[in-house]
């Protein structure tokens, strides 16, 4: 099972003959996924690595029946990439780009929203979605991952690796796990990919990785009070950020008292969450949880 | 009544003439500074830097090393592709903060080479002289390589395994 991608999920990468797209399109391409095209206009015909480039999405959706795209398109043209690969029928669209316009995602999302209700749209500023042993699409490096029955949602991808790496080395394998990215304006929050983690069967405890800034944590404490009932592993990173400041993403920034790891970390305690300060214990503490001890 | 209006980084390429409203003089030298070389810097007022690859993880290091009972002295984001030079630089950034008494490196990493990143520790310090005691934690791709490369370098380097074991060698190393 896992959740939204496996081993039959066909990949197109938009922005496929730049630097980082090539480099990460043959990187997934090696780890086994599915990678059947890419895109970047006025190269069609070209390839990069064996893997064939288009002119479009649509053209690359017709000749290789893509369901999934992975975009590397730079900040002032990536909204429209999102846009581009919604209509022509991409289902899991993976935004990887940093430093999109609010402004510019505000719109994607409405549109999406009302024209492809069905479509998700993962990211941007995120390191995309791994189920391990079956497909990496994104930026994340393969090898710390190993396959079980820990899901992994975070705001961040160095601590996305931190956790999958504390649950590798104990022998924790993980579903999958889903970067929902740092941008204020996100595709997919907390709260959809928890539902997705509780509806898989063969996921078992979840770890949640949040940070400061927006409510994006309280939404999640309160869909958890409602509908999870598997063991929620949280961490909030942030605790010593000062307001006012933003802390490296576009989204982590505490303003006017608002979205403090204090408060959030009050929501999820509420709802049931078991939370963890210290960051370095996620691994254990995912480990007694799902030995039943906590 | 009070008000704040805040501008999109992203967006500002477009609006040129909102970019020439910016007055360096109201922020941070330092942070003006690393603005220059692309790193992402905030000074805080604790004693021990700290430099990180990636936002969440540098958060999570500031937020270590005060659970560790330490203060951080500054949020600073490496990026993804750090080399040598962007290391080299950092270090001159960190340094250049007189309450700085200790640095905690702690990198996760990923598409980042553990080796390279060893490689641009022992260059930017051959470069800066860090005058100050250095906690490297490095955990990922390569890092048997990069932990060698540390230890056969003759730099005064303490290394730790996890983020919580550098976090608490670094106050240790701040007290002295």
């Amino acid at each position: 099972m896992a959740v939204l991608v496996n081993k039959d999920t066909k990949v197109i990468v938009q922005g496929i003959t730049g630097r980082e797209g090539s480099f990460h399109a043959t990187q997934c391409k090696a780890y086994g996924t599915q990678v059947v095209g890419g895109v970047t206009p006025g190269k069609g015909g070209q390839d990069v690595e064996g893997i064939p480039v288009f002119n479009s999405v649509k053209e690359a959706v017709d000749n290789t029946g893509a369901d999934c795209s992975l975009i590397f398109v730079p900040p002032p043209f990536a909204a429209d990439a999102i846009v581009e690969a919604a209509d022509a029928g991409v289902k899991t669209i993976i935004c990887i780009t940093e430093g999109i316009p609010v402004n510019d995602m505000i719109p994607v999302k409405n549109y999406l929203k009302t024209y492809y209700p069905d479509t998700v749209l993962i990211g941007p500023n995120c390191p995309g979605v791994i189920t391990p042993e079956e497909a990496k699409i994104g930026i994340m490096p393969g090898h710390i991952f190993k396959r079980g029955k820990v899901g992994i949602v975070s705001r961040s991808g160095t601590l996305t690796y931190e956790a999958a790496y504390q649950l590798t080395q104990r022998g924790i394998g993980q579903s999958t796990a889903v970067g929902i990215g740092g941008d204020p304006v996100p595709g997919t929050v907390f709260a959809d990919v928890l539902k997705w983690f509780q509806d898989d069967p063969e996921t078992e405890a979840i770890v949640l990785i949040g940070e400061i800034g927006g409510t994006a944590e309280e939404e999640a404490a309160e869909f958890i009070k409602e509908y999870v009932n598997k063991p929620v592993i949280a961490y909030i990173a942030g605790v010593t950020a000062p307001p006012g400041k933003r802390m490296g993403h576009a989204g982590a920034i505490i303003s006017g008292g608002k979205g403090t790891a204090d408060e959030k970390y009050r929501a999820l305690e509420n709802a049931g969450a078991i939370t963890v300060k210290n960051p370095s214990i996620i691994g254990e503490t995912v480990e007694k949880a799902l030995k039943g001890e906590l | 009544m009070d008000a704040k209006v805040d501008f999109d980084d992203n967006a500002l390429y477009r609006h040129p003439e909102i970019m020439e409203m910016e007055d360096p003089t109201q922020e941070s030298e330092l942070e003006v500074e690393a603005k220059k070389y692309n790193l992402n810097y905030i000074k805080l007022d604790g004693n021990i830097a700290c430099m990180v690859n990636g936002a969440g993880l540098a958060m999570a290091t500031m937020d270590t090393i005060k659970l560790a009972g330490g203060e951080p002295a500054n949020f600073l984001d490496v990026g993804g592709s750090a080399n040598a030079e962007q290391i080299a630089n950092a270090f001159k950034i960190i340094l250049s903060d007189p309450n700085v008494k200790a640095i905690f490196i702690n990198i996760f990493g990923g598409i980042l080479r553990c080796d390279r990143l060893a490689e641009g520790i022992i260059k930017a310090s051959e470069e800066v002289k860090p005058h100050v005691p250095i906690v490297v934690r490095m955990e990922g791709t390569n890092v048997e390589l990069g932990k060698k490369m540390l230890n056969e370098s003759g730099l005064n380097l303490i290394t730790a395994d996890t983020m919580w074991e550098g976090a608490l060698k670094a106050v240790e190393v701040a007290k002295q």
